[in-house]
């Protein structure tokens, strides 16, 4: 049985990169022994795969460089290690700046208790009827009820004006006669 | 991945990674920054290293991509491009040769090549490391030694 010059050059090509198993180098040692145009085939090959091993190891040989302590990622300066710390910057920043503002917000508004309160109160009482569009948000700092409070405990209070009521009533007999 | 794997890991194939990140990027301390690089990778990526059939392989291949992102960035050129062969390589006509027939190959052939007769990986771990079915690895080493044949006989004619 002859075999199939691509197969056989296959198989010599495997045979000496490492690739083949025992039997089947065994196998195919013995198919060479009986075919010459197959072991001068090998022997090419051979030759080739030497050389090319040959010519390549000698570009690794130049300068063999000490092996470097291995860094833990904490002494890495990658990028990805940047990029969280600017990111965790940003966050604390953003949150920095929302807590300034709430701060703000409830320093403005009042107490937080009467509001939580006005909120429970709100859960608990029957939904609310329509308001006015003017109304909605009306506990906000420039809300039309706060400013109608504003305005009307900046206007000056009406003088009191005093009634005096006779305790004795006039007829109008009395008042003709009088005339 | 524990450190005690990592540091076993690195005694067992940093060497041959750094060589071979040299070859690849042909700067030695750019190829030290790309070591390290890899074991970074290689310690916050525990579960895919865990999953992969040979760490070697992954470890190659998670240096290869290091490799190539940075020869992009640097436009580093490949060292077997630019260098002329070593000194006993000009010595010996045939080897000198060989090296040019290995420098005509295309880049896919010539990195299997390489992968396989200089750091003598097996056909599995470099179809890890370039992201290949191992038939495909196969069948390019084999391309490469057939031409590397062809080119050889053509010159000895």
């Amino acid at each position: 049985m002859k075999l199939e010059t691509e197969i056989l050059e296959h198989l010599l090509i495997d045979r000496e990169v490492g690739r083949l198993s025992g039997d089947v180098k065994a196998l195919l040692d013995a198919y060479l022994s009986a075919d010459p145009h197959a072991q001068s085939q090998s022997a090419q090959i051979a030759e080739t795969v030497a050389l090319a091993r040959q010519a390549l190891c000698q570009f690794r040989q130049p300068e063999p460089a000490p092996l470097p302590p291995l860094r833990r990622p904490t002494d890495l300066p990658l990028s990805g290690r940047r990029n969280a710390r600017r990111l965790a910057a940003t966050a604390f920043s953003m949150a920095a700046c929302l807590v300034i503002g709430i701060g703000i917000g409830l320093w403005v508004l009042g107490p937080v208790k009467e509001k939580s309160q006005a909120v429970s109160m709100t859960r608990l009482a029957p939904p609310p009827e329509e308001t006015p569009q003017g109304e909605v948000g009306a506990e906000g700092l420039w809300s039309m009820r706060r400013l109608y409070q504003q305005a009307k405990q900046a206007q000056p209070r009406p003088a009191p004006v005093l009634v005096w009521k006779s305790p004795t009533r006039v007829s109008l007999a009395e008042k003709g006669s009088i005339q | 991945m524990e450190a005690e794997n990592i540091e076993t890991l690195y005694k067992a194939h940093a060497p041959v990674i750094l060589l071979y990140l040299r070859r690849l990027v042909g700067n030695g301390d750019m190829a030290a920054d790309l070591l390290q690089e890899t074991f970074a990778t290689a310690l916050s990526s525990e579960k895919n290293l865990r999953k992969a059939a040979s760490a070697r392989g992954w470890l190659f291949g998670v240096a290869r991509n290091l490799g190539l992102n940075a020869i992009r960035r640097k436009k580093v050129l490949s060292p077997l491009d630019i260098d002329p062969p070593a000194a006993d390589a000009q010595e010996d006509e045939r080897l000198e040769q060989m090296w040019k027939a290995i420098g005509g190959l295309p880049d896919v052939l010539r990195e299997t090549l390489r992968l396989k007769l200089q750091q003598e990986l097996s056909y599995e771990e470099i179809a890890t490391v370039l992201s290949i079915p191992v038939g495909t690895v196969r069948s390019r080493l084999h391309h490469a030694v057939r031409r590397l044949r062809e080119r050889m006989q053509e010159s000895k004619a």
